[in-house]
């Protein structure tokens, strides 16, 4: 990586940090989407469970998809914005979703399984965050003290190791 | 094929991996970055903009990372331009399975917003090796 001038690298790190801002006030959006949906799942199993099949696929469908896609944005955006661990809790609960849609058969069998997953991961996701995601704040310090080819704590992939959102 | 990496046409659907990736390219890699929010704008973007790079995203809405390639070899513009992914999952079938599809690489999210550019031009310079 070619060696950024200072004033380049705080320009970059503020803009990194102004994002990862905006990040962290659309979380509860984003869980509040995520809880909806497996909320919304809940209720077609049960319908499902009750044996209103008639009625039960369609919603039963549509809350999947809202899940995958909310768990998804989420999975894909976490770990980048310093929240590793949430965002490995988003992709555990997008594969059992996409799991599930691949499955209609899991519509009434092993639901309990499935919905107390999604109940123990929903509450990791929303149990409360740290307020300093790592790699902004170390960029933020990198480029203060004068370029962030020169922070070792940057490289390699450090968003894979850092993190205080367990 | 140009010898040097310096436009490239991302195509991501999500807005905020969108811009922190097109930020650190531009600010730490120097390149010249073109964004697409599907693979449909992807092939309407390939009209003015000639990538040396395609940096695709692989799961979308509608045309996914793997299909938006197909489309674009299509198109006579961008028939030879390299490609490399982007995917949360990174399983080895995938991998390799994404390979296949005729990608340089594929990175891994959650990606390091200042190591992607390096990343992207490690891949560049294997690409004849």
């Amino acid at each position: 990586m070619p060696e950024l001038p200072a004033a380049a690298a705080a320009q970059l790190a503020a803009q990194l940090a102004e994002l990862g801002e905006e990040f962290q006030r659309s979380l509860p959006e984003r869980v509040g989407q995520i809880e909806a949906a497996v909320m919304a799942l809940g209720a077609s199993w049960e319908d499902c469970a009750d044996g209103e099949g008639w009625r039960c696929g369609e919603s039963w469908e549509a809350a999947l998809r809202e899940l995958s896609a909310a768990t998804h944005s989420l999975a894909g955006a976490a770990g980048t914005f310093g929240y590793p661990a949430l965002g490995a809790t988003a992709l555990q609960m997008e594969a059992l979703a996409r799991q599930l849609q691949a499955d209609p058969a899991a519509r009434v069998v092993g639901s309990a399984s499935a919905r107390e997953t999604f109940a123990r991961l929903l509450a990791t996701l929303k149990a409360p965050v740290g307020t300093a995601p790592l790699l902004i704040s170390a960029a933020v310090s990198a480029a203060s003290v004068g370029g962030l080819a020169t922070a070792p704590a940057l490289r390699p992939a450090p968003v894979l190791v850092v993190g205080d959102d367990e | 094929m140009s010898a040097s990496l310096q436009r490239i046409l991302y195509v991501e659907d999500e807005v905020d991996i969108r811009t922190v990736a097109k930020l650190a390219l531009e600010a730490v890699g120097g390149f010249e970055v073109e964004v697409a929010a599907s693979g449909d704008e992807a092939l309407l973007r390939v009209r003015d903009f000639a990538p040396d790079l395609l940096l695709l995203d692989v799961m979308m809405p509608g045309m996914d990372g793997p299909a938006t390639l197909r489309a674009l070899r299509a198109q006579s513009q961008t028939e030879f331009v390299p490609a490399i992914f982007m995917t949360a999952r990174a399983l080895p079938g995938e991998v390799a399975a994404l390979k296949a599809e005729g990608a340089l690489g594929v990175i891994t999210k959650p990606f390091d917003p200042l190591a992607l550019a390096d990343q992207l031009r490690m891949f560049w310079e294997a690409r004849d090796a």
